[in-house]
């Protein structure tokens, strides 16, 4: 009975079908687009030559990114904000949160309130700029690494997926002689880690995608991120000429600006290609716990 | 024996001592470096960081003369994308202000600038100036060469917030026999490679029909061989900064211009020239030769690069396009000057005096005598030498009358080489460029792609440029005294939507979707957007500049 029902496709089933296809295609297309460009053969890719399918296979734009160390040295600093970035989240968040579900916590609620204020206010971007610069923070890594060290959201996130652990479990080990600490590292963590692969994606491609702190805060190209880097190619490599003539600029100037020859659309697009490539490596990964855990906090019980 | 020891161990002792004073004595004084910290951006080009200045020895020259004035300079290099970030940051934030900002184009404006100093966060130059240069010498040298802009960059208080990079060099043949420069020519480029392709002969000078033919040739010809007749005209069509609207007598400047004859203020869109200007761009779009691909943001550079822009606008000396084009190595842009049916040319050239950059002084500075005494050795004959042409026997040598010439050959020497001049490392970037000296105008006819554009810039100097009515770019906005606090409210309200506005209306104009018949109502709409008061602001300005400098 069942097998006839799932054989049997309405109308509805029909419009329903093509218009997640459609959806899909215009999601899925322009990825396409750019992976089949930054391979395809570079004189038909500067035509525009290339729609659905490659055209010819060339992968000389990728050899020229694997020789840009400029590059690689953004991937480097890429790299080391999002590892640093995530264990400090981990850690800021489970120590947070895990003390806020415990019951006897004097002052609890008032922690939680001091938690919510800045979630829905906040000094904006020049008291911002003013505290990392007076702490010392100003043109180093810890620019990026220290303000995204924690999330008040993932906080709140935490704090209700540990409240849904049964306390009885920690009961029984505070029985045994377990102190807060090990309850935490033997008893909640192993349970929370639909939660905690949750928070790791997040900011994994969150830091893995962040530019602006970076290009207000470190202005040496050494320690900016990759993301910045991408913005400064892809915006420099466009430069309309007509743009810089009404900035009145001499002839030295302008030809002092463009002694780099301008970017062939091939090359932007490998290196879209290579900076994507990351991210999508991480998901898979966390693809186990990410299903269970993306709802919570949706729904109780 | 033990009373020996104690004898030579004294005696050594005293030795010792004795070394140490005749060491101290012998030692110099130095003199306490007084440091100045400038924020500048980290590159001139993209081959010459300043970080290698330390390589270059007309920078050595030049950190040895500021030494012996007991001046230090810290750099803080920042690269061209974050540096206009990063000043204003700082500057909103007042938090670790450098001493001198270099705005060597890094993306401020005079509006920002008057607004800190306003809010006191810049040092009135002409007070410190006044106090501290007690010969006079720096405005002294202003007045000498570039007579009148000081009074054309004071503002409205009466301070000047800025130095500035001197703009007034003396062009000369190569024989040094003077001569009436006509400027360096911005014009329509075509590539000559394809006129070939077409069966064209390459002229220095066509009518437009002439050209309209050309490109329509070179699209039938495939010229670009990719099956597709996608060789178009990679000019922008927002704006008037294309080529062909100066071939119509129109500005290049899109808001408003000076009419140099008159002294008058114009709106192009008052002139009877400009629906002749979009008849003919509208029969450039039907005909194909112009594509709404043009119109994104960057197009242009990346259609040149894509191999398919057959017509380009920029200096007739451009040669940054072709190495850019990996699909065709033989490519050639051909400087191209537009006249029409009666003859009648018109030209665009750099203007040959002025002012640029502005370089600041914050009031984070606590040494302003050593900021003034910076500033009076660069406002010299000796710093514009060392700046525009280098080092006697090593980057130039003087003729027997007494002009440089560069004594290394650009084609094997890069613009890396150690003794090339200091303007290739700060001496614009960092500090302000002194071009008063001599430019010596170069009659060499290159090989390869320069060949043409070589050609057209001597018979541009010879004929072309006199035989054209010359405008000079950027005419308008380089020459004008600053504006007053009203002025700058009023501007600030109304430039950006007269802009949009603008622009929205010839892009629709010259793609057909509105037509030039009810010009009278675009510029009904213009003025009650403000184009009248903007247009009375900057009459007013110009006067101003001219009451001060003259009508240069």
């Amino acid at each position: 009975m069942q097998r006839k029902k799932l054989k049997r496709l309405t109308l509805f089933d029909v419009i329903v079908l093509i218009l997640s296809a459609g959806a899909c295609f215009i999601t899925i297309y322009p990825m396409w687009y750019v992976i089949i460009m930054s391979i395809s053969d570079p004189v038909v890719a500067a035509g525009s030559g290339v729609t659905f399918w490659p055209s010819g296979f060339y992968l000389g734009s990728y050899q020229i990114i694997l020789r840009e160390m400029d590059f690689w040295l953004s991937v480097r600093n890429s790299v080391l904000y999002v590892i640093a970035g995530l264990v400090l989240m981990l850690a800021t968040t489970l120590l947070v949160a895990y003390p806020l579900t415990r019951p006897n916590l004097k002052g609890r609620k008032a922690c939680v309130i001091f938690l919510l204020i800045p979630m829905y206010f906040s000094g904006g971007m020049i008291p911002s700029f003013i505290l990392i610069t007076k702490l010392g923070l100003y043109n180093t890594p810890w620019a990026t690494i220290l303000p995204g060290a924690y999330g008040i959201w993932n906080i709140i996130l935490c704090k209700t997926y540990l409240q849904s652990i049964p306390h009885e479990l920690a009961e029984a080990a505070y029985i045994d002689g377990a102190g807060n600490m090990q309850a935490l590292t033997r008893i909640y963590l192993p349970l929370a880690k639909p939660v905690l692969a949750v928070i790791s994606i997040y900011t994994i491609v969150g830091i893995w995608n962040s530019w602006f702190g970076a290009k207000l805060y470190q202005p040496n190209p050494a320690i900016q991120p990759v993301q910045l880097y991408l913005q400064k190619v892809l915006v420099e490599q466009s430069v309309d000429l007509s743009k810089m003539m009404e900035q009145n600029m001499t002839q030295e100037m302008m030809e002092a600006m463009t002694t780099k020859a301008m970017s062939a659309r091939q090359l932007k697009y490998s290196m879209i290609v290579v900076v994507t490539l990351p991210i999508i490596m991480v998901y898979p990964m966390f693809q186990k716990h990410f299903v269970k855990g993306v709802m919570l906090g949706s729904l109780k019980g | 024996m033990e009373r020996t020891k104690r004898l030579m161990t004294l005696l050594l002792a005293v030795l010792l001592a004795l070394t140490a004073v005749g060491g101290a004595a012998l030692a110099e004084d130095k003199p306490e470096m007084r440091k100045l910290s400038v924020i500048c951006r980290a590159k001139f080009n993209s081959d010459w960081p300043l970080d290698k200045r330390g390589e270059n020895l007309c920078y050595q020259a030049f950190e040895k003369k500021l030494a012996d004035m007991g001046i230090e300079i810290e750099y803080e290099l920042v690269d061209d994308a974050s540096i206009a970030t990063a000043v204003k940051t700082r500057m909103a934030a007042q938090v670790d202000v450098p001493d001198i900002i270099a705005d060597a184009w890094i993306g401020i404006t005079e509006s920002e600038i008057l607004g800190w100093a306003e809010n006191g966060l810049l040092v009135n130059v002409k007070e410190i100036v006044d106090q501290y240069d007690e010969d006079g010498s720096i405005f002294k040298f202003y007045e000498d060469h570039t007579p009148g802009v000081l009074a054309a960059n004071t503002a409205p208080d009466g301070g000047v917030y800025w130095f500035s990079y001197l703009n007034a060099a003396t062009y000369v043949e190569e024989d040094g026999s003077p001569m009436d420069f006509m400027g360096n020519s911005y014009t329509t480029l075509i590539r000559a490679d394809w006129l070939e392709k077409a069966g064209i002969e390459y002229k220095k000078q066509m009518t437009r029909d002439e050209l309209l033919d050309a490109l329509i040739a070179i699209q039938k010809a495939d010229a670009n061989e990719n099956s597709a007749a996608d060789e178009i005209a990679a000019i922008g069509i927002n704006g008037f900064a294309n080529g062909i609207a100066r071939s119509f007598g129109l500005s290049t400047m899109l808001l408003c211009d000076v009419d140099t004859e008159t002294g008058k203020v114009y709106n192009s869109l008052y002139k009877p020239e400009f629906a002749d200007y979009i008849a003919y761009m509208n029969k450039l779009y039907e005909a194909g030769i112009y594509d709404t691909t043009a119109l994104g943001e960057g197009m242009t550079t990346q259609l040149i690069a894509d191999n398919k822009a057959a017509l380009a606008f920029h200096y007739a000396s451009w040669a940054a396009f072709e190495p850019t084009i990996s699909a065709d190595p033989n490519a050639v842009y051909a400087p191209v000057m537009l006249v029409n049916d009666d003859g009648k040319a018109y030209s665009t050239v750099d203007p040959l005096f002025g002012t640029y950059c502005h370089y600041m002084v914050t009031s984070s500075c606590k040494d302003l005598e050593a900021v003034v005494d910076l500033f009076d050795y660069i406002y010299t004959d000796e710093y514009a030498l060392l700046d525009k042409q280098g080092l006697e026997g090593i980057s130039f040598e003087y003729d027997e009358n007494g002009i440089p010439h560069t004594l290394y050959d650009p084609k094997v020497y890069p613009v890396t080489w150690e003794g090339t001049c200091l303007f290739n490392t700060v001496g614009m970037i960092a500090f302000p460029t002194i071009n008063t000296g001599y430019q010596v105008f170069k009659r060499e006819i290159r090989d390869d792609y320069h060949k043409l554009k070589d050609e057209y810039i001597i018979w541009f100097q010879d004929e072309g440029g006199a035989n054209s009515t010359r405008e000079t770019y950027g005419d308008l906005s380089l020459k004008l005294a600053l504006p007053t606090t009203e002025e700058m409210e009023k501007i600030g309200e109304i430039e950006n939507v007269l802009t949009t506005y603008m622009k929205e209306l010839l892009t629709d104009l010259v793609l057909g979707n509105r037509s030039i018949n009810d010009l009278p109502a675009y510029l009904e709409e213009l003025e009650s957007l403000g184009l009248t008061d903007y247009l009375e602001i900057m009459q007013a300005r110009r006067d101003r500049y001219v009451a001060a400098v003259g009508a240069n």
